[in-house]
């Protein structure tokens, strides 16, 4: 009888069910398979359809039951499953976990260094990831771009007038345009009523940013028309909560803003944002005239040209890049240039989120730098980590070479080392991640900072986790490694190299300590300079006065005649009064570009710009070197120039009766005077300054100081004679050494930052000088020991201490000192009144380390004196 | 080798029967087995292989070197008991037919009664 075959469909088919089978089985085993499985289905094909269907369907489940258990029993003796070896690796955890909570000084300490270590630098990161990655949260944020004027000279201002504005958005192919003004308006009619932050935006900003809006619509294209506007106002949802307790009929109901009915049109969605920070009100930027009628600059800011500025910001199109669109709006700048208004070249679109903007880079800079502090600190740690290791790996040794006796391989032993610190470093990096949850709440909340998303995203946790197995590889494998060498021999492993890789781990410390105590002395040095640093000009005996006109007024005229009444006070008391448009040292900043007569208007320098009235010179103290203050005589076109400024643009000659273009004005400016230097716009460096003569058109409202000579009794006149013109108005005085230390609050904060890392490194480098020498002096208590017994003194044993265990501390100090002459060049724009290379800033760290490296090492030399000859002899 | 002290499985008994008789390629020790069990023993590929892979693994069934004179060509590999898988079915046996004598009992007590 000739046995029945398959057909070759049916084979086919058949052998892929056998896949089920592991290879081996169906090497052996397939032939046969085939065989049986062709006479069975023969014998039901016969029975009919059904009985083949079913033979089929009873051979499938048949493979898979029998294949997947012959494939389960195969896995077990080649391999252990992998749930076996998870087991292994819980297993050494658990036994990690028990080993620490036998040794709960080792545990504790370790864990906290490495805790501070990670959370520092994991805090710092969630910061930086909410400050600077974070785009504008709109809907398809990676489309919104923040529009900057400038291009080629980088200056990152918003050099944008209304006129400038329409003309690009017009004509724009690659993105949409909008544009927005912010400022203060007036909300109700309570003499008492705060000021609402506001933005006056162009008519397609809510359609083109898609803001998300709760309640009502965003402001419509139709209604920002100029000499047509529609009074409509979109409200911010915190407003809405605060002000309005979040009522349901909000939309339609009518609101003054200074003095103008409102209808409200819509309130924004929580959180919404179209800028670094939100405002409380949107109404329509032609609505720019209308709100202050007093103000001559607010009537012509939407028609003139040479009026600025609104901020600009945009949606890609299609597929259009931030690239792309910068090369379209720089042609379309140079053809408005051309056609309309001369200004500068050239415009910006850049990613909406900060550290993408223009001043962002710097941002990024002093982050980076701190981070990379914080992980030389983290550095530092681990070597002090990896110390305590080696010195329990040493008591463990025992323990290790049984477990190796009884055929655990090296590596088995090493993965149980590494396992402790695993779990060190798991707790130090979940502590971390906690950490930079709260940490920075915590200091923003003290700040009192804008609206900042720190939501912990997936990238934080991430972060902790890698900087944690970073710690356990440079904390803990070269101990591990270390410690089971030579475990199988039965001579006990010299010393000798255990104290090489303490004493390597030791330079390691005590460099990078260096590093980061250089930067600190650096900026110490620096903020003592600043703070007994003589500005060029007088700060200590100058007060500023601010005039406030009744609250609810409009028309700026009632604040001028408060403060012509100041004026006449002092005039009549023949005291001098300044009056500038920036305080000195002021957050605020305008510049405008100057440049010669011979030189092209793309060469012009851009300079710090003050409108001063003549009285400012005298108030500050600020000396002329050369020609004269303004006059009261003096025409439109003059000019003050300061010595920075004069020396750029007339190196070693005289400045004074020379001619300039540029400055924010028409025609030719006529240097009249030379100013001395004086750091009047920040403490790092002299800015170039232009000095305009004040005049009532390039001066705003909220742009008038007073400076005058403290003098109480003359404020109480002054204030007093504007009270008598306006009794409900207000006159405040503040001391301009306020100012002064404002200016002084960032450099501080930098120098406590580094004085902070550089003071921690310096103890965990002490401590690691102390484990390493009392290492040396246990190690060798016999052999001093018998030093001592045979006549030694005091100090050659300490001597002889010492050569073992000093180059560490050598080496580390010049190879710390060398990196630092390196890496402290970054450090110049941060440094104030000092050079990099500030000898006394280096001279105070080498001190400081030998110092505290003779304390650290006090204790156990004192030991190593103290050996009795008689205890270590009876050991031998 | 693994501890193969009867009691075993009745199918792996019943193999070892099938191959005590001849050498048999797969399926005929699986067509004998259904045979000599009157079907009681429904014995199917993937039980049928697992099996005999462990009886391999346990050296009490070997692959035929030489395959018999009527063996169909185109079948696959013929199998043969191993004189250790010979002794073990002996053992086996000894065991049930002891354990038939000792049960004798059974077939003499009065039905539902008690001794």
């Amino acid at each position: 009888m000739t046995p029945p075959t398959l057909g070759a469909r049916a084979a086919r088919w058949y052998v892929r069910v056998l896949r089920c089978y592991p290879a081996g089985y169906r090497a052996r085993f397939e032939r046969g398979m085939l065989d049986g499985f062709a006479e069975e289905l023969d014998a039901a094909r016969r029975r009919g359809r059904l009985a083949a269907t079913w033979c089929w369907c009873a051979a499938i489940v048949d493979a898979v039951r029998y294949g997947l258990a012959a494939r389960r029993a195969e896995a077990v003796p080649a391999r252990p499953r992998l749930s076996v070896r998870l087991e292994g690796l819980w297993q050494d955890a658990r036994y990690g976990a028990r080993g620490l909570i036998r040794s709960p000084g080792f545990a504790a300490t370790a864990l906290v260094v490495m805790a501070v270590g990670i959370g520092l630098s994991t805090s710092l990161f969630g910061l930086m990831d909410g400050l600077l990655y974070r785009p504008w949260p709109l809907p398809d944020a990676d489309r919104v771009v923040a529009v900057y004027g400038g291009g080629a000279t980088g200056a990152g201002d918003a050099n944008t007038s209304p006129v400038k504005f329409r003309y690009l958005r017009d004509r724009a192919q690659t993105l949409d345009l909008v544009a927005h003004r912010d400022g203060y308006l007036r909300l109700g009619l309570a003499p008492d009523e705060e000021l609402m932050a506001s933005y006056t935006v162009s008519g397609n900003y809510f359609s083109t940013l898609r803001v998300p809006i709760a309640q009502g619509r965003g402001i419509q294209v139709d209604e920002d028309v100029i000499d047509r506007p529609v009074p409509v106002v979109v409200i911010s949802h915190g407003l809405w909560t605060r002000r309005f307790g979040r009522s349901e009929t909000i939309v339609g109901q009518a609101v003054r803003l200074n003095d103008v009915e409102f209808t409200i049109v819509g309130v924004t969605g929580a959180g919404a944002r179209t800028a670094e920070s939100a405002p409380d009100v949107w109404v329509p930027l032609a609505m720019t005239p209308l709100l202050n009628p007093g103000r001559g600059f607010d009537q012509d800011f939407l028609r003139n040209p040479d009026y600025c500025c609104v901020r600009l910001a945009g949606r890609l199109r299609g597929d259009a890049t931030s690239q792309i669109a910068t090369v379209e709006l720089a042609a379309l700048v140079d053809q408005y240039n051309e056609a309309v208004h001369a200004g500068r070249a050239g415009m910006i679109v850049a990613g909406t989120w900060l550290a993408d903007q223009p001043g962002g880079t710097r941002v990024l800079q002093v982050f980076a730098m701190v981070m990379a502090a914080l992980l030389l600190l983290l550095v530092v740690a681990c070597a002090n980590v990896g110390n305590l290791h080696v010195a329990r790996a040493m008591r463990r040794r025992r323990e290790l070479t049984i477990r190796y006796a009884l055929g655990a391989s090296r590596w088995r032993v090493v993965r149980q080392l590494l396992a402790e610190s695993v779990v060190l470093a798991g707790l130090a990096a979940t502590l971390a991640v906690l950490g930079a949850f709260v940490l920075p709440r915590l200091v923003f909340g003290m700040l009192d900072a804008p609206d900042l998303d720190l939501t912990v995203g997936i990238r934080v946790p991430a972060f902790a986790a890698a900087l944690a197995m970073l710690t356990v590889v440079t904390s803990s494998l070269a101990p591990a490694l270390q410690a089971t060498r030579r475990l199988a021999s039965t001579q006990r492993a010299g010393d000798e190299p255990r104290l090489r890789l303490r004493s390597g781990l030791l330079a390691v410390q005590v460099a990078t300590s260096t590093v980061l105590l250089v930067g600190a002395a650096l900026f110490g040095r620096s903020l003592i300079q600043v703070s007994t640093f003589d500005p060029g000009f007088d700060v200590a005996e100058v007060s500023v006065l601010s005039v406030f006109a009744p609250p609810n007024t409009v028309d700026s005229t009632r604040q001028d005649a408060m403060i012509d009444s100041v004026r006449a006070s002092f005039a009549e008391a023949d005291l001098p009064l300044g009056e500038v448009n920036t305080v000195p040292l002021s957050d605020s900043r305008f510049h405008t570009s100057i440049w010669r007569p011979d030189e092209a208007e793309d060469e012009a320098e851009t300079v710090y710009t003050l409108d001063v009235s003549p009285g400012y010179f005298d108030v500050l103290g600020l000396r002329l070197t050369g020609g004269q203050a303004f006059g009261s005589s003096d025409t439109s076109g003059a000019i003050m120039i300061n010595e920075t400024l004069a020396e750029r643009l007339w190196p070693g000659e005289p400045a004074v009766g020379r001619t300039l273009r540029g400055g924010g004005m028409g025609g030719d400016l006529n240097v009249v005077g030379v100013v001395a230097d004086a750091y009047l716009a920040n403490l790092d460096r002299v800015e170039p300054t232009l000095f305009r003569q004040r005049s009532s058109r390039s001066v705003g409202v909220n742009m008038r100081a007073l400076l005058v000579r403290t003098d109480p009794a003359q404020v109480s006149r002054a204030r007093a004679a504007a009270l008598a013109v306006e009794p409900e108005g207000r006159v405040t005085a503040r001391a301009l050494r306020s100012q002064f230390e404002n200016a002084l609050a960032l450099p501080r904060i930098a120098a406590a930052i580094a004085g902070a890392i550089g003071l921690v490194a310096m103890v965990l480098a002490s401590v690691g000088v102390f484990g390493v020498f009392s290492f040396v002096v246990q190690e060798r208590a016999s052999e001093i020991g018998i030093r001592m017994a045979l006549g030694a003194r005091g100090r050659q044993v300490v001597g002889l201490v010492f050569r073992q265990t000093s180059w560490p501390l050598v080496a580390g100090l010049t190879a710390g000192l060398g990196v630092a002459m390196a890496a402290a060049p970054m450090l110049r724009a941060y440094l104030v009144g000092i050079g990099p290379y500030d000898a006394p800033a280096f001279v105070a760290v080498i001190v400081v380390l030998a110092l505290a490296a003779c304390a650290a090492t006090v204790v156990p030399v004192r030991r190593a004196t103290r050996v009795d000859p008689a205890v270590t002899l009876r050991q031998e | 080798m693994r501890d193969l002290s009867p009691p075993m499985a009745s199918a792996a008994f019943h193999i070892l029967v099938a191959l005590a008789e001849q050498d048999r390629h797969g399926y005929g020790i699986m067509l004998r087995v259904r045979e000599q069990s009157g079907g009681r023993v429904p014995l199917r590929t993937g039980a049928f292989y697992r099996h005999l892979s462990r009886m391999i693994d346990d050296g009490l069934v070997a692959e035929a070197a030489t395959r018999p004179a009527d063996a169909d060509p185109r079948r696959g590999t013929y199998y043969r008991l191993t004189p250790a898988g010979r002794r073990v079915a002996a053992a086996e046996r000894t065991r049930l037919v002891d354990m038939i004598e000792a049960s004798a009992v059974l077939s003499r007590a009065p039905r539902g009664g008690r001794a």
